[in-house]
């Protein structure tokens, strides 16, 4: 048995403190990339919290259940693993200079910490919900897809440009996540990408969220990374990309397809199996003429004897054709895989526009267009072609247009369970709320007093929604410090403790953001103020105004315009935004995790193999058997 | 359980660029890549501890290839370099000296990362937009109707890769090989989508590179015992039918898939086989084919039938050869021995005649019609320079082939780089309000990124003299001009060569010149082809690729943008 290690309020906060040295570098636009490398010589690119943090391999069981935490919060939401961190530290700071007053001896200071923790978590359970419902709400606006299924250019311009249309607040909300993933130089193409991406698959009568789940989904097989090529290359193309070239010498425009599974021979006798093959051969071939079969996709390698014997028959094949390439065009198509070449019908073929080759930096693909576009409403298969100098850069791109969609489907996602963790319906009662509704209302008969809110809330990002919780939560414990029914005297300054210790540690958020520009902090803060004195509802009405006109300027007042500049250039009206849901589960997830790192009060070297696991480890080691 | 060992945690490196150890090795880097730049740049030889042969080479690609840098950051910067040249064959040296020298001038110039990647992108769109514009002073269109600009084209690429060890006269043989091979590539009677043939190389090691030559058709290598009978010598030109197997006729089993083969005692399966391939013999004799090739091997058996029956057989022609002689002949590659040869399976050649190229011997075929499928035998003195060579044709067969997507080339010897760079300061010192506001710093950034950016360009023409000569710049064009060293050991005053880095401008047409590190007032640089004089005189000697050079100015410019914006490394040694 290993010396226990008592873990003190100094400990938690020092590794922590680490965490958010690390992550702070790539925090918010001003930050840059991390690069990976492994010893398999792969370079890896990102700015992504997650997997800064995965990629550190910490041994300190505590940073692990931190970054632990981070990851899981962000796997859900696809962002805010680096705000997790930093709003962590900048709490336990907050509890630290509190907790530890005077000169306490640690184990009193760690218990007061404790409680601290455990009331701001109660909290955040019980009130916040609401005082972002009442205080901040107000003051977003309602996520818009209007413009997205309204307007879509055909095939639109490659560069930059078109500014009319790219105000639209999917765009906006897609490019400040693009600004701290990729950086300023290439948010706006990416973020135009895909916004393009998701309006060319969605059909306008279903809700966007279908949309976003599919293009996740199916992600890998409909991007196709390009080296070689300035990112500004990036495009989208028509249809679906097969991910791998005709057989040899083949070359002819197919008009209908087949998917296919591979071509079998059944167990021969001897030499004159390869005569009875052959034959068996041609008359699989024969039947697929007899359908109009000119492409044949195939899921396996196909014989030399099979290949000759298509070529003959005027067949092009594609052979090798990933898994799940085969099922999203099987599902795009309407064909169903052919599992024996004996039984192929009508069922397995189906009619496609075009199929050409396409040259991609150094491979050359087999690209296919659907046709039948009534049939599937007003879906325009896209894929999307990443170009990037080298191979990290275009794998960055791609994970973060995954993530991206990720976070779009959380701001979208309205099954309310997400959104309230700590009041867990059963579950018949949350997923009956269907996804067309903007509103939650689950919880309508239960409390009455929950201000119902949208989930699709957006706040322009950049420190608007600390900056209102911030003066939302200093309000707050102001009207409860003087209220006219005295209430009972421990739990009500418990509260106004706990709202200025919140208040702060949101404030440190925009502190960070802004730290090489101390000016624009100023400025952002008092725009966000101005927001505030204004009275919320005619605040979100001028914003609609705004946004039906394309011009959608962020809460800036007339008088106000003029400087609504930051020194870099932007104006507020170009400012990203970002989901309140998304933040507030972000606040949640963190004081649990604070509570829960609190709690733990020794460490235990333990050098047992470790028996109770009986699945191998995945990403996230779980150490928490480590701990008392 | 043996399996869940620890796992170590990770290396990390904080602000690498700022780490003097990083710094360091980023300056052997970039010092071992500049050396290696351009006509005169110097060799450098990679060997292997363990053992193989040595490699000596100038070019980016192979010598990132076979030696690559193990530091993370260096290694993006290999890979960005390595992917341009795999796309676009030019210019990967000149992606790597611009983007380490951005690097450094970003350092020297104080400038915050943020400010001065912002301030590159700009610049680099301003770039782009000028060298696309019709106006550029640094580009020429490309007049296909005259061979001239191609070879120039080509030239360029070749004796920018000193390693091959080619005398100018050689150099140009060569480029007006490969002028030769890429027009044998473009198809003329075939209207609406073109598709290009191919060229295929052939090294020889040997010979004198002056008996290196293009033919059209296929070069196979063949046997010493090959003998063409006397009717291929006596009609060459005369068609024969030809036969295409990509199966193996070797008599052994075919392949098969998983299945199973149970043999009944007493079935002699090799004779059934053979007696299938005899089979297959007879049919092609009985068809009249003469000319009888398989991918693989054929069995001897068979070899000796189908030459007593005078036809001409050739055997393990490669996998490689056969899409192109399909193509040649119009053949069909037959992939079984059971099914029977349908007609149009047969192909045609033609002019079958023995070529010797030092020890190889050579079958030359040619196709019916046209097919832009031909040839390009490279002889050289020894491996080495040999597989440089074969590298360097490679290169100018693709710029070449560039060519026809975008029709224009930019000036080459460091004048593109010198003239952008001029103009830049022009055109951003003009606009220097906006910009700054557009990008959200204050002008004096503004400048100090512009000054730093159009030093960077000017670096990589500086980088083009390895010798101690003096660069200079005139100050009408805007052109690089390089002092030989000796000269000026002699003379008190620089007297310029007489022509400019790419050899459009003379040295009588400029009055006055300067240093090219040296500040000089920003002006607007005249286009040279706009030059009054005879028409001879004012024709670029050297010209570099245009879409290369664009896509390896915008990588540069990425990958340098990339790196700044490193802030951290984690290397995970597990």
């Amino acid at each position: 048995m290993q010396p226990v290690e008592r873990v003190n309020l100094k400990h938690v906060l020092q590794t922590v403190c680490v965490l958010e040295a690390v992550v702070l570098r790539s925090f918010g636009p001003d930050g840059g990339q991390v690069l990976f490398t492994r010893d398999t010589g792969q370079l890896m690119l990102s700015r992504s919290g997650k997997r800064i943090l995965t990629a550190l391999r910490l041994d300190h069981p505590l940073a692990r259940m931190v970054v632990e935490c981070a990851w899981k919060h962000s796997e859900v939401t696809g962002d805010g693993s680096k705000t997790f961190v930093l709003l962590l530290a900048a709490l336990l700071r907050g509890i630290q200079t509190e907790a530890c007053e005077g000169s306490v001896a640690s184990r009193a200071c760690m218990a007061r910490a404790r409680h601290t923790a455990e009331e701001l978590l109660a909290f955040g359970l019980e009130e916040l919900g609401d005082i972002i419902g009442a205080k901040v709400v107000p003051h977003s606006v309602n996520l818009s897809w209007e413009s997205i299924g309204g307007r879509r250019d055909e095939e639109g311009p490659p560069r930059v440009d078109a500014n009319a249309d790219d105000a639209c607040d999917v765009r906006r909300l897609l490019a400040a996540f693009f600004d701290t993933r990729l950086g300023c130089t290439h948010s706006r193409l990416m973020s135009r990408l895909t916004r393009d991406l998701i309006s060319l698959w969605r059909r306008p009568t279903d809700p966007p969220s279908l949309a976003l789940r599919f293009l996740e989904k199916n992600l890998t097989a409909l991007h196709t990374p390009v080296c070689g090529f300035p990112a500004r290359c990036c495009r989208l193309i028509e249809g679906q990309v097969i991910h791998r070239d005709f057989a040899p010498s083949v070359l002819s425009d197919g008009v209908v397809l087949e998917v296919g599974g591979r071509e079998g021979y059944t167990e021969g006798g001897i030499m004159k199996y390869s005569v009875w093959a052959e034959r068996s051969l041609e008359g699989v071939v024969g039947t697929l003429r007899g359908l109009g079969v000119t492409l044949l996709l195939s899921a396996g390698k196909q014989s030399e004897a099979a290949l000759a014997a298509a070529r003959r028959a005027g067949i092009s094949v594609v052979e090798c054709v990933d898994e799940e390439e085969l099922s999203l065009f099987a599902e795009l198509s309407g064909a169903r895989p052919a599992f024996e070449c004996w039984r192929i019908g009508p069922e397995h073929v189906a009619e496609l526009s075009f199929c050409r080759p396409v040259v991609l930096g150094a491979h050359s693909y087999v690209q296919v267009a659907f046709s039948a576009p009534e049939e599937r409403g007003a879906v325009r298969p896209h894929s999307l072609v990443v170009c990037g100098a080298g191979e990290g850069q275009v794998e960055q791109c791609a994970r973060a247009v995954r993530d991206a969609l990720r976070t779009l489907l959380a701001a979208e996602d309205d099954s309310g369970t997400s959104l309230r963790p700590h009041r867990l319906r059963p579950p018949n009662v949350e997923t009956h709320a269907t996804t067309t509704t903007t509103t939650i209302c689950t919880d309508g008969a239960s409390s009455p007093r929950e201000g119902v809110w949208d989930s699709r809330c957006v706040l322009p990002a950049g420190g608007a929604f600390e900056f209102l919780l911030h003066r939302a939560l200093l309000q707050h414990s102001q009207a409860r410090c003087s209220p006219t029914p005295p209430p009972p005297p421990g739990r009500e300054s418990g509260v106004t403790a706990v709202c200025q210790l919140l208040a702060d540690a949101l404030l440190s958020i925009p502190r960070l953001l802004y730290c090489h520009r101390p000016r624009d902090f100023l400025q952002a803060r008092r725009l966000s103020f101005a927001m505030c004195c204004r009275s919320s509802t005619s605040l979100c009405s001028g914003l609609h105004q705004g946004g039906g006109g394309g011009e959608c300027s962020v809460p800036v007042a007339a008088g106000q315009q003029s400087h609504g500049l930051f020194s870099d250039g932007r104006s507020t009206s170009d400012a990203g935004l970002e989901s309140v849901v998304c933040k507030y589960q972000l606040i949640l997830a963190v004081l649990q995790c604070l509570c829960s790192v609190l709690r733990v009060d020794a460490v235990l070297q333990v050098h047992k193999t470790p028996h109770t696991k009986a699945s191998p480890d995945t990403d996230d080691d779980d150490d928490d058997e480590d701990m008392l | 359980m043996a399996r869940l060992s620890k796992k170590l945690p990770a290396l990390c490196t904080d602000l690498p660029l700022e780490n003097p150890d990083v710094i360091q090795k980023f300056t052997v880097f970039k010092q071992l890549l500049t050396s290696c730049f351009g006509p005169n740049g110097k060799l450098k030889q990679v060997h292997n501890n363990i053992g193989g042969h040595s490699v000596t080479t100038s070019t980016s690609q192979v010598l990132l290839q076979s030696a690559s840098p193990s530091h993370p950051l260096l290694k993006v910067v290999a890979t960005s370099v390595l992917s341009h040249v795999s796309r676009f064959s030019d210019c990967g040296l000149f992606t790597a000296i611009l983007c380490f020298a951005l690097i450094d001038q970003a350092k020297l110039s104080g400038l915050r990362r943020n400010v001065s990647i912002s301030i590159n992108e700009y610049l680099l769109d301003m770039c782009t937009t000028y060298l696309h514009q019709d106006g550029c002073g640094c580009k020429v269109k490309l007049d296909f109707s005259s061979s001239k600009n191609l070879i120039t084209l080509a030239w360029s690429v070749i004796s920018s890769k000193p390693a091959c060890m080619l005398t100018p006269q050689e150099a140009l043989h060569i480029s007006m090989l490969a002028v030769q091979a890429f027009l044998l590539t473009v198809p003329c009677e075939t209207p609406g989508n073109v598709r290009l043939g191919r060229t295929v190389t052939v090294s020889v090691e040997g010979p004198a590179i002056a008996t290196s030559a293009v033919f059209p058709g296929l070069l196979v290598e063949v046997p010493d015992h090959l003998t063409l009978g006397n009717k291929h010598n006596l009609q060459p030109q005369r068609l024969m039918k030809m036969v295409l197997f990509s199966v193996s006729l070797s008599g052994d089993l075919f392949e098969m898939d998983e299945g199973t083969v149970e043999v009944n005692h007493g079935a002699d399966m090799e004779s059934e086989i053979m007696d299938q391939l005899l089979v297959v013999g007879q049919r092609a004799v009985k068809d009249q084919v003469e000319l009888f090739v398989c991918q693989k091997v054929i069995h001897p058996v068979l070899q000796q039938y189908l030459n007593q029956h005078d036809v001409v057989v050739i055997e393990r022609l490669g996998a490689a050869l056969v899409e192109p002689l399909a193509e040649l002949t119009g053949s069909q590659p037959l992939a079984s021995l059971v099914t029977a040869i349908s007609p149009e399976a047969y192909g045609h050649a033609r002019g079958l005649n023995v070529k010797i190229f030092g020890s190889k011997r050579m079958l030359h075929l040619e196709g019916p019609g046209e097919a832009g499928i031909c040839t390009m035998a490279l002889c050289h003195r020894n491996q080495t320079v040999l597989s440089e060579l074969k590298v360097a044709c490679q290169k100018a067969e693709h710029v070449l082939r560039l060519t026809l997507r975008e029709p224009s080339a930019l000036l080459g010897g460091g004048c593109t780089e010198t003239h952008l760079a001029s103009y830049l300061r022009h055109k951003g010192i003009g606009e220097v309000a906006e910009a700054a506001s557009s990008l959200g710093c204050s002008q004096t950034e503004y400048r100090l990124g512009l000054e730093a950016f159009c030093r960077s360009l000017e670096s990589v023409a500086r980088a083009l003299e390895h010798d101690g000569g003096t660069p200079l710049v005139d100050l009408t064009h805007c052109h690089h001009w390089t002092v030989p060293v000796d000269v000026t050991q002699g003379q008190e005053t620089l007297s310029p060569p007489p022509r400019c880095g790419c050899g459009l401008v003379s040295s009588a047409s400029v009055e006055r010149w300067t240093f090219l590190n040296t500040r000089y007032d920003e002006f607007s640089p005249a286009a040279a082809a706009a030059l009054p004089g005879d028409s001879t005189s004012s024709q670029p000697r050297v010209l570099d690729c245009f879409a290369a050079k664009m896509n390896a100015l915008q990588v540069a410019v990425e990958t340098a943008n990339l790196l700044q914006d490193i802030r951290y490394i984690i290397q995970d040694g597990n």
